[in-house]
């Protein structure tokens, strides 16, 4: 190797060891990303407030809750929405890269067991959810209703919803392998609307006409019983930062927890904080 | 070639069978690669190669139990050459094969956040099992030799509280991937590697492996004590720096060897600062065979290697993990004993990555 090589090689070493690195993005921009439970809350605020400010460019998308919290690890998007809590590993390996995973809490939320509305079943208990889902249940003439096979609908594993309910519901045990695994609240709705014998769950925001929500150990999910923790299968909804939130990404979220935005949180179907 | 083909196939649709879920995954190098020695009129390498490639299955049996079984393979023979090592061809000796993990990982059963792994797993040591060749080049541990990326045994692995790091405590057949059955040496090796995160953007830690290996002409067992520190700053915006020193002690009766390394690699995301989504990557290696003889005097086999690279990424996932993407590379290697003549590579590689999920 020649001095010259060696020397150039160094310099590079070091520039790049100094080089103060500059972030480009424009001050008004803001892209969002991450769980589709959240998704509706993130993209009607949105739209709020880029009404109200005419200048703000806001860009929403799903992906799910996995996809949120690693594109903020990744620093790609601003924020990144989750409808879980950030897992141990994801949080170290956020650390290890340089960034501070902040927990910003935007509204409640109830895991809603759904079925179709011309199912006579309205009331389970959660261990009888969890043998639907494991399999050992499969009729639901075992649970008081018309002898009919069970369709079992999940989310897909990497999803937030499936995870809450996998924790609050299976405790770890598996689900059985012939569940539909969907990948977003909406057509979990769908296929439940369309299927007589289906059960499945979604975020309460996506409770409506066309599907029938259960009681869960004799509580239905509302705000009443969500915020009284009555309610068995509750979580909260996030929107993650890197750091506390700065610029853009904290006006959006203030807007968020302002009333008006709790306002559009609960038009959406969901809880709000208060 | 044919029994191997028979034998993933059936590997396939077992997986497919038992597990809930199962995610498929290949990922494919192609590589140009072209050497030469200092002083040398000609190349001493030059020609393409599918340097490797895998195939991995991912069965998810339930939310607690999910494993990997990779199937990596090659077109060359000498895939496995380092950098400026002597090989006297680039020629396509058809197909390779080899197993590189087949593992369970028992998640949550013994505390929580803890993993239990057994089988053809990872090796924690140094930074060999989080290494994601920002490089072309192999990880230090790898390329010379500390430590093989995976081997044969089982491990618990976990988070420290508050994510403040990680640690992994395993057993292994001590001698790699590549050996099996009647070829190992009945000696365990045992490992401890700790990662610590104290402030965000600082993680740092170490890995200490003990090992013995009997040797039939001293008729005793060769001590072997292997130990890594790590080191990664990434407070800076876009800046990942990351150092790295490996030792390697082995004792054989009176006489006894060390062999170190040290690794300096800094990398500059320059996505943010240009809207192309490329990284600068800048590695120094030192590598010394023999502590205890002189680096410059003829059968030293020390050498320093210098390489830049830069990783461009065409497309990436929904995670944001790479899919399609160009590395190039060009190193120097520069040993210490003056009279050996120093080398130069380039190495221009195409990495592309898919994968699905079958329920």
């Amino acid at each position: 190797m020649n001095k010259i090589s060696r020397i150039l090689i160094i310099a590079a070493l070091l520039t790049m060891v100094i080089f103060p690195a500059f972030a480009g993005k424009g001050a008004n921009s803001l892209t969002i990303a991450g769980s589709t439970t959240v998704l509706p809350i993130a993209q009607s605020c949105a739209e709020a407030y880029m009404n109200a400010h005419p200048e703000a460019d806001i860009s929403v998308r799903g992906g799910g809750s996995s996809v949120g919290i690693a594109n903020i690890i990744a620093g790609t998007v601003d924020i990144g929405d989750a409808s879980r809590h950030a897992k141990t590993k994801e949080i170290v390996q956020a650390r290890a890269q340089g960034v501070n995973l902040v927990e910003n809490v935007v509204a409640n939320d109830a895991i809603a067991v759904i079925v179709n509305p011309s199912n006579s079943v309205s009331a389970l208990t959660i261990d009888q959810v969890k043998g639907i889902y494991s399999g050992s249940i499969s009729n639901w003439k075992d649970l008081g209703g018309e002898s009919q096979p069970i369709v079992i609908v999940s989310r897909d594993v990497s999803s937030g919803t499936f995870e809450v309910f996998n924790e609050k519901v299976m405790g770890g045990t598996q689900v059985v392998d012939s569940a539909l695994m969907l990948a977003s609240n909406n057509a979990v709705a769908t296929t439940i609307k369309d299927t007589p014998g289906a059960i499945g769950y979604v975020g309460i925001g996506y409770l409506g006409n066309n599907v029938k929500g259960v009681t869960i150990n004799g509580v239905m999910p509302s705000k009443e019983t969500v915020l009284n923790k009555k309610y068995p299968i509750a979580r909260t909804l996030h929107m993650y930062t890197n750091g506390r939130p700065r610029g853009m990404a904290k006006k959006y979220i203030d807007f968020v927890l302002s009333p008006a935005g709790q306002k559009l949180v609960e038009d959406n179907g969901f809880i709000g904080l208060n | 070639m044919r029994k191997r083909v028979i034998f993933l196939v059936l590997i396939i649709m077992l997986v497919s069978i038992a597990s809930a879920e199962t995610k498929l995954s290949m990922e494919l190098w192609n590589r140009w690669t072209y050497k030469i020695v200092d002083g040398a009129d000609d190349a001493s390498t030059n020609g393409f190669s599918f340097n490797r490639g895998y195939f991995r299955l991912e069965p998810v049996f339930s939310g607690n139990i999910k494993g990997r079984f990779n199937l990596d393979f090659f077109s060359r023979e000498d895939s496995e050459v380092e950098i400026g090592e002597e090989t006297d061809s680039i020629s396509n000796e058809g197909a390779g094969l080899k197993i590189k993990y087949a593992y369970l990982d028992f998640s949550n059963y013994l505390w929580k956040d803890a993993t239990f792994t057994f089988g053809l797993m990872k090796t924690y040591f140094g930074t060999i099992y989080s290494s994601e060749y920002e490089t072309i080049d192999k990880d230090p541990a790898d390329k010379y030799k500390f430590s093989a990326s995976t081997d044969y045994g089982f491990g618990i692995s976990g988070y420290l509280p508050q994510g403040f790091g990680t640690y992994n405590v395993a057993v292994y057949n001590g001698e790699g991937y590549k050996k099996t059955g009647g070829n190992i040496d009945t000696n365990m090796a045992y490992l401890l590697n700790l990662r610590i995160v104290p402030v965000v953007g600082l993680e740092v830690g170490g890995s200490y492996v003990m090992d013995k290996v009997y040797n039939e002409d001293a008729d005793d067992d060769k001590e072997i004590n292997k130990m890594a520190g790590v080191a990664r700053f990434t407070m800076l915006p876009n800046l990942d720096l990351r150092a790295q020193y490996l030792t390697r002690t082995e004792k054989l009766g009176d006489s006894e060897k060390t062999v170190n390394a040290i690794s300096i690699m800094p990398m500059i995301n320059l996505a943010d600062l240009t809207n192309i989504d490329m990284e600068l990557v800048l590695r120094y290696d030192m590598y010394d065979d023999d502590a205890d003889l002189d680096d410059d005097v003829e059968g030293s086999g020390a050498y320093d290697t210098m390489i830049a690279g830069v990783n461009y990424f065409m497309m990436r996932d929904s995670k944001n993990a790479p899919k399609l993407w160009v590395q190039a590379n060009y190193s120097m290697k520069n040993y210490k004993y003056e009279e050996k003549d120093d080398e130069s590579e380039m190495l221009v590689q195409l990495r592309w990555k898919f994968s699905g999920v079958i329920d």
